[in-house]
């Protein structure tokens, strides 16, 4: 490391709007970044550390945003200050970016290698012979062979991970001094993103480049990151180097972000109080369900699993696993092909009409996005009541009465309850459709990533409003989630799923603790550690078909294991 | 790609079917005698008369005969005959469709010519009073009643200056019609072409394509206008279907001799085989052109090209 | 500062939406088309309701004036080939054009809204039957679809304003269900049926006030389209026949004038493209204030 800064930001300040409605989001931050260094911008939602990226491109959305003061000085020039030509050439030339969506960021009518190409040949002078060449050099260093084929397809052709490395290879091809990744592993599995990050880490200490990691995952941020800028509302609230950041955070809000990560180490917070029922309360047996035909994809194949009352069972799993799809089938929300769903010993599956109608009360679900969990013409007390009415749980006025009671108890006020979903934060809303699901008085709640689109802090909150709930109402959840850290808070069992089969079932600890199947243990090695520490520890992978997924066997009291 | 083409020729082919049975069942909808509405003009029929035309058009036969019989006709290119004239109304439609057609495709030329780059300028400088003012221009655009901005360009170009032909059919003739019908298409163009501009504008790949310092001009024309494209490629058939409804009304202001102004005048002599074959045949063509638009888009877009 | 990209980075909730539906009417009113859009409106509803107090004429008995009057004191617009007031006529059609737009967009709405919203619920092959049907028919387009019901029903008036507002129901009912289907796939949707509601109150308690709307949109935007329609049918003769103060009869009629009187022809066409572009302009800027993505704040 140099003593002159690659980047030195000073006093960045930006407003959204213009005029009086201007509105300044960034008020004065500072940061800088020395070469070859990690710097990782970490924050919530609201925080400001994508606009203050954008910034320094010179990409902030027209008329949404513009920089209304400070410097920020790249080798010597100010990017703030720099005219548009100028500032084009450093883009993609000297400062490189990656960007969350690889499913969008591609452009889906180019050939990649076009895209590939084009950047290298608007900067440089050199022919469309040699940017393929280094195109093809490129595709091979991260981790895509038989480059040459590959320049001629289509970036539909290409996997979510595979975009992803396509965009790394873009950006890294033209050898820049500074690298902006803004949350490249965000939409990704947590596998893929272990991958992604390997990759990002070893080719800019290749290459000498700095890279700031816009990132909101404090596990993300552990993994890679040399220094950390904590911002919070528009302001840095720490920067300290990451290892100091971690073991002696000095700021309040740094500690309380750190203390609502849930990890996979240590103890657990709301250790699991209650022991679970005897009778199952929802009796999955053999279930398959295949979607678009007969030649279509198998979501569910043959599935089996009991929830006991008062129990959390977590489905843990990547995308396309099919945990999301058995979650929609035992709340019936679509039907299976195969196999029988018996909730309080009655099989919804064969259901119809209006007793169907009535057993649904059983079986609620609370689902991933908050903002569109409700509908937005009805007040949200009038949504915490419509499951009373529909089972006539008495008149308007009680059922009102016992919505407002309801949304009390998920810790939003009374008078709340006369304002729309528009109204109110993720959080709050989330709530909300908690309330809902307890209006029904349900046996089992199946709870589909409810926290994966909330920040960190608020996660912790309504994992905490969960617990209590189950603590104190006896209510099973099926609790659907990517996060193996986010299970461990809450489940006493855990269920692990990979392409529609069950891989693994047992105790919570038995499971992350002492994993007996490959895959739980390469989902286990992936996914990110809160801790410097720990960083480099060896990955387990396992390709597609080289793991048992047969009949579940018995491995130890509890603990099935696919043979 | 194979696979989005058959879907969509087989789509075209339920669509003919459905027409021929809407077509069959047309004749039946009228209120009252349609036998005796279609010979209301021509005197002194007698009942007995009408009864031999009833037996001659199958009309005694039940519906489903008459369905089997007039789909058996139609193979072999027997539309039947004009009740006016008793000329094959094969004939007497494909007399006419070029010079419909010709219409149609002029006024196409007109409207891409002038909506695209206007709609893609003011997508590009959304926002601004350029925008505002190109947009209000289509609206205005959208608003003006073809049959009297037709009107008004007879009365200015060929009455008052005599540049142009008041009626009639011929190469002159095409350039007032395809006028009339392109300009009030071109609106609708420009809009479409901004609305797709401007979604394409918003995606990712562009800031991407920012991102990686590309100048604006290589932005604007490799990646918004390529992607820009296909959406509206996919509107086209819409837009040549419109032409030849709108075709309909131009043909007869202008008197261009066109299938439209044949069908308008069978209305009024409640011709109804003349009716008959004019929407079948309309369905034909706009379904014809459908496909080959869908071929395009298969070609220009790699995510069906190669699927 | 970007020179091209609209994209705002929506997974960091960084960029409020403006308040949503506050001062919604303010937003259409105070905007140059919203304002222009009204005044046409509010203008031709007063001259349909007032139609007998704006002016002492009849617009149908003949001899009023004197024929071919160009417009001056006494005839404000001129008079017509049968010495009628031509500024009676205009003002009379108004009533007639409001009528024919809320007739046939009614139509339009009601079937469209009924056949969008149950194909999107039901699904299956309910969906497939009503949706294929309504591609089959959208690419009749409207005009083909309202001549061939003219031609079933006869040229009149009232068959015109029917064939109108049949030809407009696949349009209607192609964009209720691509609304409902965005709503019927969103989790609140999906949260309701586990609590248990029927059929009914599924449609139309949730379902249709959240279609309602982009409907509301697409009605406004559809009267236009839907008097232009007519208007056009009645020039060609196939819709209100003379003497009634219909704007496209009476420029039809215009035709075999227009050498000698252009005024009777110049002025029905602009009653027709004032009244079209106000309900345009109207729709355009009802919809500008309902999404916010349009325009650039």
């Amino acid at each position: 490391m140099t003593d002159t800064p690659v980047l030195d930001v000073r006093d960045l300040r930006i407003a959204f709007g213009a005029g009086r409605k201007a509105r300044e989001v960034v008020h004065g931050v500072s940061f800088t970044v020395q070469r070859g260094e990690v710097v990782a911008i970490v924050g919530e939602s609201g925080s400001g550390k994508s606009v203050t990226a954008l910034s320094l491109m010179g990409l902030l959305p027209r008329g949404h945003g513009a920089v209304t003061g400070g410097s920020a000085h790249f080798e010597e020039t100010d990017l703030i200050t720099l005219a548009p030509e100028p500032l084009r050439r450093i883009r993609g030339a000297r400062i490189g970016m990656v960007f969350q969506e690889p499913m969008t960021s591609l452009n889906p009518v180019l050939t990649i290698g076009r895209q590939m190409t084009e950047g290298m040949m608007a900067h440089g002078r050199v022919s469309e012979r040699q940017a393929r060449e280094a195109a093809i050099a490129m595709l091979e260093r991260v981790g895509i062979d038989d480059g040459r084929r590959r320049l001629g397809q289509y970036p539909h052709e290409f996997s979510g991970g595979m975009r992803q490395r396509v965009m790394i290879a873009m950006a890294m091809m033209m050898k820049p001094a500074l690298l902006i990744a803004d949350e490249p592993t965000t939409a990704l599995d947590v596998t893929i993103q272990a991958q992604i990050l390997d990759l990002m880490r070893t080719l800019i200490a290749e290459t000498g480049t700095s890279l700031i990691l816009i990132t909101h995952d404090m596990g993300v941020v552990a993994e890679t990151a040399d220094r950390v800028v904590v911002m919070h509302d528009g302001r840095v609230v720490e920067e300290a180097d990451a290892k100091t950041l971690f073991a002696m955070p000095g700021q309040a809000y740094t500690r309380a972000l750190l203390a609502a990560v849930p990890r996979l180490d240590g103890a657990v917070a709301g250790a699991v109080a209650r022991p679970a029922g005897r009778e199952p309360v929802v009796r999955i047996d053999s279930v398959s369900k295949t979607f678009g035909g007969r030649t279509g994809t198998r979501a569910l194949d043959g599935v089996s699993l009991d929830v006991m009352a008062g129990e959390v069972v977590a489905l843990v799993g990547e995308s396309g696993s099919g945990k999301s799809t058995l979650g929609r089938a035992v709340a019936r929300l679509l039907d299976v092909d195969d196999g029988a769903i018996l909730v309080d010993g009655h099989n919804m599956a064969e259901m119809r009409g209006a007793t169907l109608r009535r057993a649904r009360a059983r079986v609620q679900m609370i689902f991933q996005d908050p903002y569109a969990s409700l509908d937005p013409r009805f007040s949200i007390g009038r949504t915490v009541a419509e499951p009373i009415l529909i089972h006539g749980g008495g008149g308007r006025r009680e059922a009102s009465e016992r919505a407002a009671a309801l949304l009390q108890r998920v810790g939003l006020d009374r008078p709340m309850a006369r304002r729309f979903p528009h109204e109110f934060s993720g959080g709050q809303r989330q709530r909300v459709a908690i309330a809902r699901a307890l209006a029904a008085g349900p046996k089992i709640i199946v709870a589909d990533e409810p926290t994966s689109a909330l920040d960190v802090t608020i996660q912790a909150q309504v994992l905490d409003l969960l617990a209590e709930l189950r603590d104190e109402q006896g209510i099973a959840l099926l609790f659907i989630s990517h996060d193996l850290a986010v299970v461990r808070q809450i489940s006493s069992r855990v269920a692990v799923m990979r392409s529609g089969r069950l891989l693994e079932t047992g105790p919570t600890e038995a499971v992350l603790g002492s994993p007996r199947h490959a895959y739980t243990r390469a989902l286990l090695s992936a996914a990110p550690v809160p801790d410097p520490a720990k960083r480099g520890r060896v990955r387990v992978t396992v390709a597609a078909g080289s793991y048992p997924d047969g009949p579940l066997v018995e491995a130890a009291p509890g603990h099935w294991v696919a043979s | 790609m194979w696979r989005f083409l058959g879907g969509r020729i087989a789509m075209g082919a339920l669509t003919i079917f459905v027409t021929t049975i809407a077509v069959t069942l047309l004749i039946h909808l009228v209120p009252g005698d349609p036998v005796q509405i279609m010979y209301a003009q021509s005197q002194g029929t007698t009942p007995e008369q009408l009864e031999e035309i009833r037996h001659n058009l199958g009309l005694d036969q039940p519906i489903y005969i008459q369905y089997v019989r007039f789909v058996g006709r139609l193979f072999q290119g027997d539309l039947g005959y004009t009740i006016r004239g008793h000329q094959p109304v094969l004939d007497v439609i494909l007399q006419r469709l070029p010079n419909t057609i010709a219409l149609a495709v002029a006024a196409m030329a007109v409207a891409i010519l002038i909506g695209l780059p206007i709609g893609f300028f003011a997508a590009y400088k959304r926002g601004t009073m350029v925008d505002t003012g190109l947009m209000v221009v289509a609206i205005a655009g959208v608003s003006v009643p073809h049959f009297w901005l037709g009107l008004v360009l007879l009365l200015f170009f060929a009455v008052e200056l005599g540049w142009l032909p008041v009626s009639g059919t011929g190469p002159l003739n095409l350039v007032l019609p395809a006028v009339t019908l392109g300009l009030s298409n071109a609106a609708i163009v420009a809009r479409m072409t901004r609305s797709s501009m401007m979604d394409i504008m918003r995606q990712d790949f562009v800031r991407t394509a920012e991102a990686k310092g590309l100048p604006k001009s290589v932005i604007l024309s490799r990646h918004v206008l390529r992607a820009g494209l296909i959406p509206v490629i996919t509107m086209m058939g819409l837009q040549f279907a419109f032409m030849m409804g709108g075709a309909i009304v131009v043909e007869n202001i202008f008197a261009w001799n066109g299938v439209g102004r044949m069908a308008v005048e069978a209305i009024f002599q409640r011709d109804y085989p003349v009716i008959q074959g004019f929407i079948l045949t309309f369905a034909v063509v706009v379904v014809f052109v459908s496909i080959l638009l869908d071929g395009v888009y298969a070609l220009v877009d790699p995510r069906i090209r190669r699927s | 500062m970007a020179e091209l990209s609209g994209a705002v980075p929506d997974y960091d909730h960084e960029i409020v939406p403006p308040g949503r539906r506050a001062h919604f009417w303010r937003r259409v009113a105070f905007t140059p088309n919203g304002a222009f859009g009204l005044a046409v409106v509010i203008v031709l509803i007063a001259s349909a309701g007032l139609a007998d107090l704006i002016t002492p004429y009849s617009p149908i008995k003949m001899g009023v004036g004197p024929r071919f009057l160009p417009p001056n004191g006494a005839y404000l617009l001129g008079t017509d080939e049968f010495g009628r007031d031509l500024f009676t006529r205009i003002v009379y059609g108004s009533r007639l054009t409001l009528m024919i737009g809320a007739i046939a967009v009614g139509i339009s709405l009601t079937v469209g809204i009924l056949v969008g919203l149950i194909a999107a619920y039901r699904g299956g092959w309910t969906e497939t039957i009503l949706m294929r049907g309504t591609d089959v028919l959208f690419s009749f387009t409207e005009t083909l679809i309202a001549l061939a019901c003219v031609a079933v029903l006869g040229p009149s008036l009232k068959n015109a304003m029917i064939a109108v507002g049949i030809a407009g129901i696949p349009f209607y009912a192609r964009t209720c269900y691509s609304a409902a289907l965005v709503e019927r796939s969103k989790p609140y949707f999906e949260a309701t049926i586990a609590a248990g509601a029927g059929p009914l109150r599924l449609l139309f308690l949730h379902l249709l006030p959240n279609v309602l709307p982009t409907m509301i949109v697409v009605a406004t935007l559809g009267l236009s389209a839907a008097i232009l329609a007519a208007a056009g049918l009645s020039f060609l003769g196939l819709g209100a026949q003379p003497p009634d103060p219909e704007w496209g009869a009476m420029l039809s009629g215009a035709r075999d004038y227009f050498n000698r009187a252009p005024y009777l022809m110049v002025i029905p066409g602009l009653a027709i493209a004032v009244t079209v572009l106000g309900f345009n302009l109207l729709g355009d800027a009802i919809r500008t204030a309902l999404d916010p993505r349009e325009g650039s704040e």
